[in-house]
């Protein structure tokens, strides 16, 4: 039998989705004064709306605190996907007061999309939005990116003994520093260098190209951040291709990249190890991977009529397997072009690359270089046991931020969450094809959900039907949580209701 | 150089951004180069 | 494909002033554009549709003009004095000029890197973008005023709450 949640319970963990709710109507007041400043008072006033109406739910929620209340790594499990959820549907109040989003419903895919940095979108005319609701859009993607909880924990909330178990219920391995909050720090830290030093490079990119300064700047912030959380908006609906830049592409190409790297990677290396770039398990996978994925890729296009010149081979080919491999999401070709003009072959190439993802404890989604990694490593294990005489003791060692060994547990756990999200992209294709869509756009689509990739094969959209609108939605949140606390959570409402219902008996 | 596990990573954040980035763009340069090649020959 | 700049503007008045040319009917618009069968790949198409953004520097002499129809948008490749034909792109303050374009269809272009552009030898605006006037809601501040009320009362019932339970 399941523990089963005492009301204390159920008040700690609403206590502190409620400062989950503060937060996101804290992070709100930069849309607002985006607003304000480009004189989009309409615009301005929804983000108003939403503060507001954040800020009576979070009040509401305070009611629940418990005085020395001990978050318990169930609870911290629970409060993540709980956390997740209520961030979500409050971060689409102000999109859906916008009238680029015909219900809230699709608000909150767009807003579930952000914060899972998955780069998804159904908003109908994103060319004339408010460069206030492309703010908030864009800042979803940071918020969610680095983490709402790392977020939480680096402003030190007070949640004491339960910030270990958040932290690594979101979907970070270890800790940086022996503090939780120092480790948080730093990762804000380090998105912040980032995102400045890609703003500034797209910033002199789009005066180059004749952008207006405010508007320049803007845009550049927006695709950095959108690039750096490999999350994959961006303020027009032809996304990356409205540039036209080869230039803006790089620049792109480098952040993404930078944020598909382990923040303990970025650790070691800030701390003066430059080996373990190259030394590193995730890089080695990543690079490999990316390099065979390009190959193939490359030899797909160009047996293609339209894409076969060596440029657009590069440019095409290149930019949508790190795109794609970083789980951004970024775009330079139309969604019907994936499977017309870009061939089966490349397509192919690219929906592996998007299955992969980047590593883990960085913003990327998919089932990440790790867990690739150690199931490599353990297939070499089998091999190597097979061949030695039956007393041998074999042992297989890998490099993640120091030696280590390949135990049983760490080969089981990679082994259990690669399952889940290839049953998990496999279901959600089958459901598209359910709606009628052809195999391989429904997978496409199901694996750039689950993966919070972003790519689209052109399924997405503010006419899809609802019921795919919600599996993208459950997929984008349930990968980027890496399931298990999204199973935690339902065997715990589950459990509850099933209680309840028992205890009118 | 010996490194601490929990050594404060910002120590060397310069050298250590300018790696990275040294590190991608060889990177890029190498796949680019590669799928440059093959395409020419293709 | 590159033509005088000069003919170009004299090509726009000549078709703008005949009124066959300028029915609506013989032009793509980019949702269609992007669907069209491949065997048009370098072909010469007309598309119209309304100009977003702004104008992107493409070169010397050269400019991108993103159009929009329904919900995309296409790239079209022009020379800098056709893009100073037009005046409004489309924003949250205004609707862009619909833009008229004659010019040859890429699926991939090889000059551009691969993108999907239209290389324009005609440019017309057949109507002028407008700005646009939002009111403001006056429902939402009323929202806004009760909710902060709201949450005003919260914060005093629940520092009364906290003192007691203390």
């Amino acid at each position: 039998m399941l523990p089963r949640m005492t009301w204390i319970d159920t008040r700690i963990i609403l206590y502190y989705t409620g400062l989950f709710v503060f937060g996101i109507a804290a992070a709100m007041v930069v849309p607002l004064v985006t607003g304000i400043l480009m004189a989009e008072w309409n615009a301005a006033l929804d983000y108003l709306l939403g503060i507001s109406a954040a800020l009576v739910i979070a009040g509401t929620l305070r009611f629940a605190r418990v005085e020395n209340a001990r978050v318990t790594h169930t609870h911290a499990l629970i409060l993540t996907a709980s956390g997740w959820l209520a961030a979500s549907l409050v971060a689409a109040i102000p999109l859906a007061l916008s009238p680029a989003y015909v219900s809230y419903l699709d608000a909150l895919f767009d807003s579930v999309s952000g914060l899972t940095t998955s780069g998804l979108t159904v908003a109908k005319d994103l060319d004339h939005m408010a460069h206030a609701h492309n703010m908030w859009r864009h800042l979803t993607h940071l918020i969610g990116g680095q983490g709402i909880v790392v977020a939480a924990i680096s402003l030190s909330i007070g949640l004491r003994s339960g910030a270990f178990s958040l932290y690594v219920a979101e979907g970070r391995d270890e800790r940086i520093m022996p503090n939780v909050i120092h480790s948080a720090r730093f990762i804000w830290y380090v998105t912040a260098v980032y995102v400045l030093l890609g703003t500034v490079a797209l910033s002199a990119v789009n005066f180059g190209l004749g952008m207006e300064p405010a508007r320049g700047v803007l845009h550049a912030f927006w695709m950095s951040m959108a690039a750096y959380d490999t999350g994959g908006f961006a303020p027009q609906s032809m996304n990356a291709l409205y540039y036209h830049s080869f230039t803006l592409e790089i620049v792109t190409l480098f952040l993404m990249i930078g944020g598909a790297m382990n923040f303990n990677l970025h650790a070691q290396v800030w701390r003066g190890d430059k080996t373990e770039l190259w030394r590193n398990i995730e890089t080695k996978v990543l690079a490999i991977n990316v390099f065979v994925l390009s190959i193939v890729v490359a030899i797909g296009l160009a047996a293609t009529a339209v894409f076969n010149e060596p440029m657009e081979i590069l440019r095409k080919g290149m930019y949508h397997v790190i795109s794609a491999h970083s789980g951004t999401g970024h775009q330079t070709i139309y969604g019907i072009q994936w499977f017309t003009d870009y061939g089966g072959g490349a397509a192919a190439a690219i929906i592996l690359a998007m299955a992969a993802g980047g590593a883990v404890s960085s913003t990327a989604g998919g089932i990440k270089a790790l867990r690739l990694g150690m199931i490599v490593e353990t297939i070499i294990h089998q091999i190597k046991l097979a061949m030695s005489p039956r007393t041998a003791i074999v042992t297989t060692r890998f490099h993640h931020l120091g030696e280590r060994l390949l135990t049983p547990e760490i080969t089981s756990a990679a082994a259990i969450v690669f399952i889940l999200y290839v049953i998990t992209y496999i279901t959600g294709a089958l459901i598209g094809v359910a709606y009628g869509y052809g195999a391989a756009e429904s997978l496409f689509e199901s694996i750039s959900a689950t993966a919070n990739v972003g790519l689209s094969s052109g399924i997405t959209g503010p006419n899809m039907p609802t019921g795919l609108k919600y599996l993208y939605m459950f997929q984008m949140w349930a990968g980027r949580l890496e399931f298990i606390a999204v199973f935690v959570l339902m065997t715990q409402v589950l459990a509850s209701v099933a209680s309840l219902l028992k205890g009118k008996k | 150089m010996k490194i601490h596990r929990f050594q404060n990573p910002f120590e060397h954040w310069r050298s250590g951004l300018a790696a990275e980035l040294l590190a991608f763009a060889l990177f890029m340069l190498v796949v680019a180069g590669a799928v440059v090649l093959l395409a020419r020959m293709l | 494909m590159r033509r005088a700049k000069g003919l170009s503007i004299l090509a726009a008045l000549v078709l703008f002033a005949s009124p066959v040319a300028a029915s609506a009917a013989d032009a793509f618009s980019p949702d269609e554009l992007i669907a069209l069968e491949r065997y048009m790949d370098g072909r010469r198409v007309t598309i119209q549709g309304e100009a977003i953004g702004e104008d992107l520097r493409a070169g010397p002499d050269y400019r991108w003009v993103n159009l929009l129809g329904e919900s995309v948008a296409v790239g079209v490749y022009m020379h800098e004095m056709d893009a100073g034909l037009i005046d409004s792109y489309g924003s949250y303050k205004s609707t862009g000029d619909i833009v008229r374009v004659t010019g040859t269809l890429n699926f991939a272009c090889d000059e551009h890197g691969g993108d999907l552009d239209v290389h324009a030898e005609i440019v017309e605006v057949v109507e002028e973008g407008q700005p646009v006037s939002r009111d403001l809601d006056l429902w939402k501040l009323l929202v806004v005023a009760v909710a902060l009320a709201v949450f005003g009362a919260q914060t005093l019932v629940y520092r009364w709450y906290r003192a007691r339970s203390m």
